[in-house]
C-alpha cells in the first residue's frame, strides 16, 4: 500500500528542498532552469500518483490536463496583457478540473486495460483540439505572456536576470504545497477510502462506498493538480505547444512514478528529478540520449522493486528503534 | 409478525440457461436467525448475492423494510443497513485489520461526515471498529496487516466488517468455514446473540451449528426452496431427509 514518508523521510525531503532552494547561491542559470523543469515535472508526476499509487487507476491521458493548464495562460492572453498569476493559476486549475471531470465521468465506466485505452483516446482528442484548431494558436506552439506578480494594480517586476531564481523558488513552493496537501489528504477518510479502492474495489462497493464518485473525485482532483503543474510549466517557459498534451508525456510521468517508487507518495518527486537529471547527463555524454535513458531505467526498474524511494541505507537501519510500538502503529 | 426486514418474493436469477435461484420466497425478521442450507450448487451464494445487491434479480421482488430495492446498486444496500460477509474471504489485504473494519464503519456516515475528517483514533468509526473487533475476538490483531491473518482470523474479520457498519440485516455466507472448533463455538454464540436485534441469514454446512442456533431453516435444492420451517420441522421432514440430510439424520 502507498505510504507517506515518516519522520526521517520527511526530514530528508525537507533537507533536499532546502538544497534546491540554495541552488541560486552557487549554480548557473542553466541548472536553475533545469531544476525548475524537474520541479514542474515532479508536480505533474505527483498529480498522477493520486490516480496510480493511491486509487489504483493507470491513465495514459493525464498529460491532457497538464496541457490544458498550460494553455490556460494562452487563452487568458486573448483578454489583453499578461494576467496576474492570481488569476491565471485558478483559471488553469478550473479548466483542467472541468476537462478531467468530463473525461473521468466517461472513462471511469471502464476498468484496467480499457480504462488505459479510453484515457489515451480522450487525451489524444484534447491534443488534436490544441494541435489543429485556432484555439491553440498553431501546431508548433505559441509564445505566451508570463503571468505577472500583480495584485490590485501593484506589480512586482522581475528582471530577466532574477527570473530563473524566482521561478525556481516559486515552483519549489508550489511542489511543497502540493505534496503537503496530498499527504494530508491521505490521512483523511477520503484518502483512506481511495486507498481502499486500490486494495479491493469490489469490497469497497459492498461496504457501502459509491466507488464511481470517489474515483471521479480523485480523477478530477488529479486533473486539477496536473493543471497546476501545466500552468507552472507555461509560466516558467513562456511557451506552450500541443506536445505538452501528447500521450508520451503521460507515459513519461508513469515512468517517473515507476522509477521513483509506486508505493510512496514522494516516489514521483524522486523519479522526476532522476529522470530529468539522467536526461541531462545522457545528453551531455552522447547523442543517443534516449538509449542511455532507456537502459538506466530498465536496470533501475528491474533492480529496485520499490523504486528509488525504496532504497534504504543499511547503516541507518541498525540504529536502535525509538519505540517498538511505533512500527506497529504505522498505518 | 411485523413487516419483514428483508423479503424475497418469487426471486429468480438466471445465468444463461441455468436458473441458479428459482422463485425463492424468503422473509428475514429482526430477532430471528434464519439458516439456509442445501447441497453445493443449490444457489445459496447466488441468493446471498441477490439479497446484498451484488447481482440483480432476473425476476421477482426484493423488499427491504417493505420498499422495493431490486434495482439498487450494492453500495446502497450496505448504506441502508444490509451487512454481509463473503464465502471466499474478501478483505483489503494491504491494510491493517482495524482499518478494514473502520472503513466499513465509515461507510454508514453521511458523505459530509464521511470524507473530510482526518482518520484519528477518537473518531466515531474507530470506536465502532474496535467494538466490532472485540466482539468477534480479534481485538488483539487490530494492528496486523489483514493479508497476514490466518484463514480463521480472516473469517472473523469478515464478520467484524459486516458488524461495524451497524446493520439491521446480516447476510453471512459460511462464516464459520475453516475456523477452529473453539472459535467456531464462540462465533456460533455470537450469532445467536446478534439475532436478538438483527435479522440474520446464515448459510452454513455444519448441521450441528445450524440446528443449535437457527430459529428458522430454509432448505434449498437446485435453486428452489424445498422446505421452510422450524428446525424441528426440517429435521423431521421426509422430503429433506431424502434430498439432503441422508437417512441417518
Amino acid at each position: 500500500m502507498l505510504t507517506v514518508a515518516g519522520r526521517n523521510g520527511t526530514f530528508a525531503l525537507g533537507a533536499a528542498a532546502l538544497a534546491v532552494a540554495a541552488l541560486p547561491l552557487f549554480a548557473e542559470a542553466y541548472y536553475l532552469e533545469l531544476a525548475s523543469t524537474a520541479l514542474v515535472l515532479a508536480m505533474f508526476a505527483l498529480s498522477l500518483q493520486l490516480l496510480v499509487g493511491v486509487t489504483g487507476l493507470v491513465s495514459l491521458g493525464h498529460a491532457a490536463f497538464f496541457g490544458v493548464g498550460a494553455y490556460a495562460i494562452h487563452l487568458l492572453g486573448a483578454f489583453g496583457a499578461a494576467p496576474s498569476v492570481l488569476l491565471s493559476l485558478p483559471a488553469a486549475v478550473l479548466l483542467a478540473a472541468l476537462a478531467a471531470f468530463a473525461v473521468g465521468a466517461l472513462a471511469l465506466r471502464t476498468r484496467g486495460f480499457f480504462f488505459l485505452m479510453t484515457t489515451l483516446a480522450f487525451g489524444q482528442m484534447l491534443f488534436f483540439v490544441f494541435h489543429d484548431t485556432p484555439l491553440g494558436g498553431g501546431a508548433d506552439g505559441v509564445f505566451v505572456a508570463r503571468p505577472s506578480f500583480s495584485l490590485f494594480g501593484l506589480e512586482w517586476v522581475v528582471s530577466r536576470q532574477d527570473r530563473p531564481t524566482v521561478m525556481l523558488l516559486l515552483n519549489l513552493g508550489v511542489l511543497v504545497a502540493m505534496y503537503a496537501g496530498l499527504a494530508l489528504l491521505l490521512r483523511t477518510m477520503f484518502g483512506r477510502a481511495l486507498l481502499g479502492i486500490r486494495a479491493n474495489e469490489h469490497r469497497m462497493r459492498s461496504m457501502g462506498f459509491d466507488t464511481y464518485w470517489l474515483q471521479l473525485g480523485a480523477f478530477t482532483l488529479a486533473g486539477a493538480l496536473a493543471g497546476v503543474a501545466g500552468h507552472m510549466w507555461g509560466m516558467t517557459q513562456a511557451f506552450v505547444s500541443p506536445e505538452l498534451l501528447a500521450w508520451h508525456r503521460s507515459a513519461e510521468a508513469l515512468l517517473m512514478i515507476l522509477l521513483g517508487g509506486l508505493g510512496a507518495l514522494h516516489g514521483p518527486i524522486l523519479g522526476a528529478f532522476a529522470f530529468v537529471g539522467l536526461g541531462d547527463i545522457a545528453g551531455q555524454i552522447t547523442e543517443r540520449q534516449r538509449l542511455v535513458e532507456g537502459l538506466v531505467i530498465l536496470v533501475v526498474v528491474l533492480g529496485l522493486r520499490h523504486g528509488i524511494a525504496g532504497i534504504r541505507l543499511p547503516a541507518l537501519r541498525r540504529l536502535p528503534a525509538p519505540a517498538p510500538a511505533a512500527k506497529e502503529a504505522a498505518p | 409478525m411485523s413487516v419483514a426486514a428483508m423479503e424475497a418474493i418469487g426471486l429468480t436469477r438466471r445465468f444463461g440457461g441455468l436458473v441458479a435461484v428459482n422463485e425463492v420466497n424468503l422473509a428475514l425478521h429482526v430477532g430471528e436467525l434464519h439458516a439456509v442450507i442445501g447441497p453445493n450448487g443449490a444457489g445459496k451464494s447466488t441468493l446471498t448475492n441477490l439479497l446484498s445487491g451484488e447481482l440483480r434479480p432476473s425476476a421477482g421482488k426484493l423488499l427491504l423494510h417493505g420498499a422495493e430495492v431490486g434495482d439498487w446498486p450494492s453500495w446502497r444496500f450496505a448504506r441502508a443497513g444490509v451487512g454481509r460477509s463473503f464465502q471466499r474471504t474478501n478483505v483489503l489485504k494491504p491494510m491493517t485489520v482495524r482499518e478494514n473494519v473502520r472503513l466499513a464503519a465509515q461507510a454508514r456516515l453521511t458523505p459530509l461526515r464521511r470524507y473530510p475528517a482526518v482518520a484519528s483514533e477518537e473518531h466515531a468509526p474507530s470506536e465502532a471498529a474496535d467494538a466490532a473487533l472485540e466482539r468477534v475476538g480479534l481485538g488483539g490483531a487490530a494492528h496486523r496487516t489483514a493479508g497476514t491473518l490466518s484463514h480463521g482470523q480472516l473469517r472473523q474479520l469478515e464478520i467484524a466488517m459486516a458488524l461495524a457498519a451497524g446493520p439491521t440485516v446480516l447476510l453471512l455466507d459460511e462464516p464459520l468455514a475453516g475456523m477452529g472448533p473453539e472459535e467456531s463455538e464462540r462465533l456460533a454464540l455470537l450469532l445467536k446473540e446478534l439475532a436478538a436485534d438483527h435479522a440474520v441469514m446464515l448459510i452454513e454446512h455444519d448441521m450441528d451449528v445450524v440446528f443449535a442456533v437457527a430459529d428458522r431453516v430454509t432448505v434449498m435444492v437446485d435453486g428452489r426452496v424445498l422446505e421452510n420451517g422450524t428446525p424441528e420441522h426440517i429435521r423431521n421432514a421426509a422430503s429433506v431427509r431424502d434430498a439432503y440430510l441422508g437417512h441417518a439424520a
